[in-house]
């Protein structure tokens, strides 16, 4: 493991390349977190067959907490299990007419995983519909009074649960991924020069005269520059956590296990730079040209959403979009299931980086 | 028998590199490649060691071919590389520890093999200076510790004393010759005519990737026995002229440096190229008569000279 060591003490020799990995995102996130920024409001689904105004004034409430899209009803199962939406309503027709007379009124609500803002939605819905039942009673199906009642009721205290419902660590959290993101992306910066000095010096011509297999070489190398991501990792989910105490979801090692992934992702990318550079220099420009608008058009500095439509088509073929997307469902409170699509896409990303390295090598070989 | 090639071919794509060799090195020389630049030395390594692909002939060392046990074959070579390879980020120790460690070595059995290249090299004392700190020469050394520092049965060395003071250059090659006498069997590639003559006991001349002359020192000499070497300088001198001294019989070569006109013989030539010159209104310095050197083997064998004179 001569290789794997040695590496370990030269990555210390890249100081700045090192600060800048960690360093690098947690400015932002700190700026991020200090700055009260605009409340992130995850998609939901509201299906309204009813549309009266007692239906209305629901959507209306909720919208200060989530963003309705539309869905139509057959898919949100899938949404929901894809993690495009965490939570979906769905009111029937007659809905109101039948609370308003019978006091009977229930709404069909759907949500996978129990989170902080689900949790919380669920909570006011079922006050507010308890609310109104007791208004409907006391009203005895007197629809005009039955709307006073409510309008009465939403302006003394019914929306006091839901403004209750924190989404500020959500918001900061989901809005620092990006940052996290772009600092994991920037190890391809110590891979592809690492491996480029190699070259550029002799000393991978070297050491393949000694015992050890071309292929003993590139397991040490990027045995090294996986353990520098789970460093990484690990380091930027505990400053996360712990300082800026950020609600990372129900599942710290479901979003390490994504991180990772993505990690490996920026290592693949690495070494295809290396193999298509002749200098140092060369990796590095190239690197810190890559990186930072993958960056940007994958929605790690501002969200991908305000982007025009055709910069986010191109988003869906880049690492960084998938990597954010995969994360932000497990903050949402998916459980891994729900990203196992975004982890495969990452993990053929990486696939095809390292194939198109080492069939690149061998093209300069011959 | 340590090396034995066989109708070695080497292409680089339509460049023919390694043209139709044969050689054999016997366990306990040090055999000396010369060669001018180009010739095909430093491709010739390469091949050795499994680092390029050939396109036909055989290549055997210790007696099997590399891809046999290319592991256990490894483990007995060192490679002292043209171009300096080590690492500046690391101290000097760390660099001939990295090499001990990929070449086996572990335990006390690295420390002391570290410890020998370094003092071998004379760079114990600085072992924990960084090599970018180092003189060239410095660094030189550092890149042969990194070569022996497993006792390799058989060194390759491809021109280790490039571009380094003659002290340095005489440290090395008595260093060459210690290892030699433990019982290491030495290539020893250069184009320093002064070197190979100093201390090997077979020379090999190298030139467009074939091996033109084979032989101990003595015997290189034996095959210019009798030419006459003359230098004769001018004050300048056309090209028309020296093509008329080379249609003078028994003539076997000229070179023309600056205003220096070297003519190798293999007769006494004195009168009729000074009627030449005289009569092409030549202004003759100065005439000096030698007998050949193992350079001027090289000469009348090549046609070049080993080195360009600038070097
Ligand atoms: N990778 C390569 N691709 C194409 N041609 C090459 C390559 N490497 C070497 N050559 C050519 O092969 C020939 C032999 O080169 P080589 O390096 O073996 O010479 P050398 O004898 O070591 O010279 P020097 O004394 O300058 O080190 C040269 O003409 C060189 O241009
Ligand atoms: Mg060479």
């Amino acid at each position: 493991m001569a290789v794997f060591a040695n590496n370990l003490k030269r990555f210390l020799k890249h100081k700045f390349s090192l600060i800048f990995m960690i360093a690098f995102p947690i400015i932002f996130i700190a700026i991020q977190f200090s700055s009260s920024s605009n409340p992130i409001k995850p998609d939901a689904a509201f299906i309204d067959y009813d549309q009266t105004p007692f239906t209305h004034s629901l959507k209306k409430a909720l919208q200060n907490k989530v963003n309705f899209i539309d869905v139509n009803k057959k898919s949100i199962q899938n949404k929901l299990i894809s993690g495009d939406i965490i939570y979906a309503i769905v009111i029937n027709k007659g809905m109101t007419e039948s609370l308003i007379k019978n006091q009977d009124g229930h709404i069909l609500t759907y949500h996978t995983q129990e989170s902080n803002l689900s949790s919380g939605i669920k909570t006011f819905l079922k006050s507010y519909m308890d609310n109104a039942q007791v208004i409907a009673k006391s009203t005895e199906g007197d629809k005009s009074a039955f709307y006073q009642g409510i309008e009465k009721y939403q302006q003394s205290h019914s929306l006091l649960s839901l403004e209750k419902i924190s989404t500020k660590g959500l918001n900061n959290s989901v809005n620092s991924i990006g940052f996290v993101i772009y600092g994991l992306f920037l190890i391809m910066n110590i891979t592809s020069k690492l491996i480029i000095e190699d070259k550029e010096k002799g000393l991978f011509t070297r050491f393949l005269t000694t015992p050890m297999t071309l292929k003993n070489y590139n397991f040490q190398n990027i045995l090294s520059y996986f353990l520098l991501g789970n460093i990484q990792v690990i380091l930027l989910i505990i400053i996360l956590r712990y300082s800026f105490h950020a609600d990372l979801g129900p599942s710290l090692l479901n979003i390490y296990l994504v991180l990772i992934v993505f990690s490996v992702v920026s290592i693949s990318i690495g070494t295809l730079i290396s193999s298509f550079c002749k200098s140092s220099k060369q990796a590095n420009s190239l690197s810190l040209l890559i990186s930072t608008p993958v960056a940007m058009l994958g929605g790690c500095f501002w969200p991908i959403e305000i982007m025009p439509r055709f910069l986010q088509k191109i988003g869906d073929f880049l690492p960084t979009t998938w990597g954010i997307s995969a994360v932000r469902k497990l903050i949402y409170g998916n459980d891994f299931n729900h990203v196992i699509l975004d982890v495969s896409i990452l993990l053929a990303f990486a696939i095809v980086f390292f194939l198109l390295s080492s069939w690149r090598r061998q093209d300069i070989a011959q | 028998m340590i090396i034995d090639v066989s109708n070695l071919v080497k292409r680089y794509n339509d460049f023919l590199a390694i043209d139709h060799m044969s050689l054999q090195i016997k366990d306990g020389e040090i055999f000396g490649l010369l060669g001018p630049n180009g010739a095909g030395k430093t491709t010739l390594t390469k091949t050795l060691l499994g680092l390029c692909k050939y396109d036909s002939g055989s290549i055997k060392l210790f007696g099997s071919e590399l891809i046999e046990s290319e592991k256990k074959i490894k483990e007995r070579i060192g490679l002292v590389p043209q171009d300096i390879a080590i690492y500046d980020e690391l101290t000097a120790i760390e660099n001939v520890q990295l090499f001990g460690k990929l070449y086996g070595l572990s335990g006390s059995q690295l420390k002391a093999g570290v410890k020998e290249a370094l003092e071998f090299t004379g760079l114990y004392k600085l072992k924990d200076k960084s090599p970018s700190q180092f003189s060239g020469g410095m660094k030189r050394r550092l890149n042969i510790a990194c070569a022996i520092v497993h006792k390799p049965d058989l060194l390759i060395m491809d021109e280790p004393t490039v571009g380094i003071d003659p002290q340095s250059r005489n440290y090395i090659l008595e260093s060459v010759n210690k290892l030699n006498k433990q019982g290491c069997t030495i290539i020893y590639i250069s184009h320093y005519m002064e070197e190979v003559a100093a201390i090997c006991s077979q020379i090999a001349i190298v030139d467009k990737g074939r091996i033109i002359a084979q032989g101990t020192k003595e015997e290189l000499a034996k095959l210019i026995e009798g030419d006459q070497v003359l230098l004769i300088t001018v004050q300048s001198v056309d090209f028309s002229t020296i093509e008329k001294l080379e249609k003078v019989p028994m003539v076997k070569d000229i070179t023309l440096n600056h205003n220096q006109i070297r003519i190798i013989s293999s007769d006494s030539v004195i009168n009729q190229v000074m009627n030449l010159l005289i009569s092409n209104d030549v202004q003759i310095n100065k005439i000096v008569t030698n007998s050949p050197s193992l350079e001027d083997v090289f000469l009348t064998l090549t046609g070049r000279a080993l080195r360009e004179e600038s070097n």
